[in-house]
């Protein structure tokens, strides 16, 4: 069962790096995450049906004037990537993308989503980096933001189950 | 059935300045001729005018956000009713030019030639303002009545296919330019900045 600290320590870092909106759809891991997110007043949450309709929800949102989170599992990450190469890249739109790495290390779950995910990303020139430590959710979530405005593109963080 | 320009030209000044997120196509292409400028956003991702709608209605809940679509786009994105349905923006006017075919992928039927119904599955999502018409009269009334009440509304308008040459894309237009020039619209429209540099994010990371 994923951990309610875990996820209040991330949707901390959310809110510190700027982060006022959400859209997301759940993964049994990010459950206590979405959850959190659900009781929060410093968001907008987005619930969708399908991860690709919130690359657009995100870019509209962006053009609106917020810092925006897609928040999935990397199943959906696969299901966005028209989404993100002819919206989010082709606008140059910046947004975190936040994927459960289903199938990572030591995950029995989805071994082919765990083996395609990081080549997607790299052939798509999203940068990405691995979250595998909660001490390390500050930097990285706030590194990483600062780096999808100044690359004006998506900039994804892997959620290693073990930090949720 | 009417026209597409035709019920383009009779709601013009009810839109006025609103933001438009316009679907690619004959849409575009007739839009950008009645109301050229800044305010229109060339939408890329078929289907995607109900997701950006969503977020941009969110994110500035005193604007009316206008989403110019077509019958192919929506069939592409149904998942955008059902989150439509579900976040319910008052603020969102979809309006989906319905051919009943793919006009700018070779004329090809979409399911909606076929018996599929827009209007009962948008309120099947959950979006209670949904209706069809197909008289230009009707049409300009019901995007009144959409201006004047809460939202979203989703209108469908049955119309005749393009009888000019059909364009697949605008060449005059740069994707990254348009992006801008919008952002600078809706920040006119607004009032205030929208727009972050990196910088400007890296500074309230360190606040």
């Amino acid at each position: 069962m994923p951990s309610i600290e875990s996820a209040r320590t991330i949707l901390r870092c959310l809110k510190e790096a700027g982060v006022t909106f959400v859209a997301s759809l759940p993964d049994g891991s990010l459950a206590s995450l979405i959850e959190v997110l659900d009781q929060s007043n410093d968001f907008i949450h987005v619930p969708l049906s399908r991860e690709e309709e919130g690359v657009g929800v995100c870019t509209g949102a962006y053009f609106g004037g917020r810092r925006c989170a897609l928040l999935m599992q990397n199943a959906g990450l696969l299901n966005s990537c028209n989404g993100i190469v002819t919206t989010a890249l082709q606008f140059e739109i910046p947004m975190l993308l936040l994927v459960l790495y289903a199938g990572a290390r030591g995950d029995m779950a989805f071994p082919q989503l765990g083996q395609y995910t990081e080549p997607v990303l790299s052939a798509l020139r999203i940068p990405h980096y691995l979250l595998h430590d909660l001490a390390k959710a500050p930097e990285l979530i706030g590194g990483a933001l600062t780096q999808a405005y100044n690359f004006k593109k998506p900039v994804a963080i892997l959620l290693d189950k073990g930090v949720l | 059935m009417f026209k597409r320009n035709e019920g383009l030209e009779s709601i013009h000044a009810l839109i006025g300045r609103a933001p438009c997120l316009v679907t690619v196509g004959m849409a575009w292409v007739d839009w950008n001729r009645i109301r050229p400028g800044d305010g229109n956003l060339a939408l890329k991702t078929l289907g995607s005018g109900s997701s950006i709608g969503l977020g941009l209605a969110l994110a500035l809940p005193d604007q009316k956000i206008v989403v110019l679509d077509g019958d192919g786009a929506v069939l592409m994105n149904l998942n955008g009713l059902v989150t439509l349905g579900r976040l319910r923006p008052r603020n969102l006017i979809q309006i989906v030019f319905d051919n009943k075919m793919y006009e700018c992928s070779g004329s090809v039927p979409t399911a909606t030639a076929h018996g599929t119904n827009l209007v009962a599955m948008a309120k099947g999502a959950g979006i209670r303002n949904a209706v069809s018409v197909d008289t230009l009269a009707a049409f300009t009334e019901t995007v009144q009545r959409a201006f004047a009440a809460d939202g979203p509304h989703f209108i469908v308008a049955e119309v005749s296919p393009s009888t000019e040459n059909v364009i697949t894309y605008p060449r005059w237009l740069d994707d990254s330019d348009n992006r801008y020039r919008f952002m600078r619209y809706v920040e006119a429209l607004e009032g205030r900045k929208l727009h972050e540099d990196a910088i400007d994010v890296k500074l309230s990371l360190n606040s």
